[in-house]
């Protein structure tokens, strides 16, 4: 048989503190022995004046009054929560209720205080926990869902919001799993009931691979973070964190079927291959890089290209790869010395590499090592250097007679000139004049023969291409000053037309030049020289045009007998009996290499119209007169 | 031999040739005329005047063995001389069929200019 409850040794002997105090001044005129216990004062000091300033924190003590006063006031009383100080220097959480009580005309609180810390620590660690998640979920930048243990939604942050296409008051306490891609739901329902199995042992998944279904039906690709919290009352929470990959997986797509087409070029050639970044760091370069600068590649990956390659190969290339990184592709061939000390020939291509968003986030660059190129081409231009001169030296043997003879021609007139000035100076009286006069014309021819002289040196010389300022005009008359006599003995007129422009110069080699016009004219030449019956001409004509000059060589012999003028250019085609049939194929190759053009087409009269264009140099206010 | 005292027409196309072989013959006081082609020379009328003709056989238009056909059909006893820069054997077998004195090839010397105009004339020069 249980005792009967008995309120007065309740009051003495239980947990609660119980008071009567009057609530005008606050003045504690009774408190039960457990005051002592409560915060450590001896009880005589409850009922001085004063107790409860000096007791009850700062903080609090004008809300307490002011509480305990309305109480008193709406007679009902009060309950409150306040901090007071214990003897012993810690704070107590305090919990008073009390009543109203009228004796004697006066009012009174009569009530009980009972220690709350314990309580109330739970509740601010509780409160304070569940204030940091709401911070985490708030300031997460991945999309964040707050859910109990079994996957309800609690919260969710603005990401959230914008990535489910829900708002939170649409989905709190309903399942996060519908959210889910359907073929995922299962393996997330998995992965939280993992964390209930394993309780503490897996508290944290990262990086998983998955989708959610947001409000349009379409499918997003996340990757998925779980990670549990266990409030201070034990309640478990899970925070839900997604981040959308669906701009990763484009640049990562990207970045692979890069890599996979730039891998098999690493294979098959020897080219060099690298992808830098904006900031000029290599991002990926292929073993022939590496190994190109004896260097292992994860060392190359990652450092600035101007450290990996030097001072002196980076000064190259910079300006063509800054230009790739600013979206234009380019691309130069540089000479370069290697880390052995080589001089090498390299091309470089510079691609500009783009993402999703169209902006400039790289380049690829691929360098070959032409050294065999560049070593083929000068050998091949040597080559078509020594034809050209041998070619010219064949002409010059065809036209050894005429020469021989332009030379003859003055120095016959200088011997007669010199032995009639001679017997001149010896007459009785001597004909100063008569002397004076030869003395000029010897001068004038010697200097006439010494100028087919150096034509034709000029023509056999062994040089490298020249590349000066060619008067047009002035090769042209020193080739029909060389063809004279040829084209007098076989009874054909050359005639010069006016020049009507300005300066007739380019740029280029005179010996090459007038091998071409040789050429054309003693082509010219030849054909008419086969007409039985005069006249037979070949015209020389000078059109000029903005800053290109054409020079037409006509004939008027029987033309060419081919329908395609454009196969006389081909090698060892002639239509001459003699003659290595290189002339127009050299010819053509000369009057290309100099910026110009050579065509032959059919004359309106029968015989050939061969065209020479030619660009001219314009002779800036710098060039000295 | 007597000492030729007539006049020579040397055609030449070339002017300095033309000049210089006027001088030499002026300087040994033989009265000489240049003409630049044989038509020149032809229209002249100094084909019957002229007592010696020094004609170059490598001239546009009308070639030298040309006009000596010419100058046969008109006088043909005018004593001529030929003369040429080039070197081709076939020239001296024509020249000299076609009835002239001498073929000089250039450059000669003075001696030999005016050992061709005595031969050809049967006069001495100078």
């Amino acid at each position: 048989m249980t005792r009967p409850f008995d309120p007065v040794e309740f009051l003495e002997q239980g947990p609660l503190v119980p008071f009567v105090m009057d609530p005008s001044n606050e003045e504690v005129l009774w408190v039960g022995p457990q005051a002592e216990t409560l915060l450590g004062y001896p009880r005589e000091s409850w009922l001085a004046v004063g107790f409860w300033d000096e007791v009850v924190l700062a903080e609090d003590r004008a809300e307490v009054r002011d509480v305990r006063v309305r109480g008193a006031v709406a007679g009902s009383g009060a309950s409150l929560d306040y901090r007071a100080h214990a003897a012993n220097g810690s704070v107590v959480w305090v919990t008073e209720v009390g009543r109203v009580v009228r004796e004697e005309g006066a009012v009174r609180i009569h009530g009980y205080l009972l220690d709350v810390s314990e309580r109330k620590r739970r509740e601010v660690a509780l409160w304070k926990s569940e204030e940091r998640i709401r911070s985490i979920v708030r300031n997460a930048p991945d999309a964040m869902v707050v859910t109990d243990a079994d996957g309800r939604v609690q919260d969710m942050n603005a990401q959230a919001v914008s990535l489910f296409q829900y708002e939170l008051s649409e989905v709190v306490g309903s399942m996060l799993d519908p959210m889910i891609a359907d073929r995922f739901r299962e393996e997330f329902a998995e992965v939280r009931g993992g964390f209930d199995a394993e309780s503490e042992r897996r508290s944290v998944v990262v990086g998983r691979a998955f989708a959610i279904e947001p409000r349009d039906g379409s499918e997003i690709p996340v990757e998925l973070g779980l990670s549990r919290v266990t409030a201070p009352d034990g309640t478990v929470q899970l925070l839900n964190s997604f981040r959308n990959l669906t701009a990763r997986r484009r640049v990562e797509a990207q970045v692979r079927s890069r890599e996979r087409r730039v891998r098999p070029i690493e294979n098959v050639f020897p080219a060099m291959v690298c992808l830098v970044d904006r900031d000029e760091r290599f991002r990926f370069v292929n073993e022939a890089y590496a190994a190109w600068y004896g260097w292992q590649r994860h060392q190359m990956e990652g450092r600035l290209v101007r450290e990996v390659v030097g001072e002196s190969i980076y000064s190259e290339m910079s300006a063509t790869m800054a230009a790739a990184l600013e979206g234009t592709p380019s691309q130069l061939r540089a000479e370069v010395i290697d880390p052995e000390g080589t001089l090498r020939f390299i091309d470089m291509s510079f691609v500009p590499q783009f993402d999703e968003t169209e902006s400039v986030d790289g380049c690829l660059a691929v360098f070959f090592d032409v050294g065999n190129e560049v070593r083929a081409e000068q050998a091949d231009r040597l080559h078509r250097e020594e034809l050209a001169r041998v070619a010219r030296v064949a002409t010059l043997g065809e036209l050894a007679a005429s020469i021989a003879h332009e030379l003859n021609q003055p120095l016959s007139a200088v011997v007669a000139n010199a032995r009639a000035a001679r017997r001149f100076l010896d007459a009785a009286p001597p004909d100063l004049d008569e002397v004076r006069e030869a003395l000029d014309d010897v001068a004038q021819d010697a200097r006439r023969a010494g100028d087919v002289i150096s034509s034709m040196r000029q023509l056999l010389e062994r040089g490298e291409t020249q590349d000066e300022r060619v008067d047009v005009r002035s090769v042209v008359l020193d080739v029909a000053e060389l063809v004279h006599s040829e084209a007098i003995m076989r009874g054909v007129e050359v005639q010069v037309g006016d020049y009507e422009g300005g300066d007739p110069t380019t740029i280029g080699d005179p010996a090459q030049l007038t091998q071409v016009f040789l050429n054309l004219v003693m082509n010219a030449i030849e054909s008419t020289s086969r007409l039985i019956a005069a006249p037979r001409t070949v015209s020389i004509q000078f059109t000029v045009d903005e800053a290109v000059v054409e020079v037409q060589v006509l004939d008027n012999g029987p033309g060419f007998n081919r329908d395609d003028p454009e196969s006389l250019f081909q090698p060892f085609v002639t239509q001459r009996s003699d003659g290595l049939g290189m002339g127009l194929t050299i010819s053509r190759t000369i009057t290309e290499a100099h910026g110009g053009t050579l065509v032959a087409d059919h004359a309106p009269g029968g015989g050939a119209l061969l065209r020479v264009r030619l660009p001219l140099t314009v002779r800036s206010s710098n060039d000295p007169l | 031999m007597r000492r030729f005292d007539g006049f020579v027409a040397v055609v030449d196309d070339d002017p300095s040739v033309r000049r210089a072989l006027t001088r030499l013959l002026r300087s040994v006081g033989v009265s000489a005329f240049g003409h630049a082609s044989g038509p020149e020379f032809l229209e002249s009328r100094e084909l019957h005047s002229v007592d010696c003709l020094v004609l170059d056989v490598h001239m546009p238009g009308m070639t030298g063995l040309e006009v000596l056909d010419e100058v046969r059909v008109a006088a043909s006893k005018l004593p001529v001389v030929l003369m040429t820069g080039r070197y081709e054997a076939e020239f001296e077998d024509r020249a000299l069929a076609s009835g002239a004195s001498a073929l000089l090839r250039k450059p000669f010397s003075d001696e030999v200019f005016f050992a061709a105009i005595a031969e050809a004339t049967g006069e001495s020069i100078p």
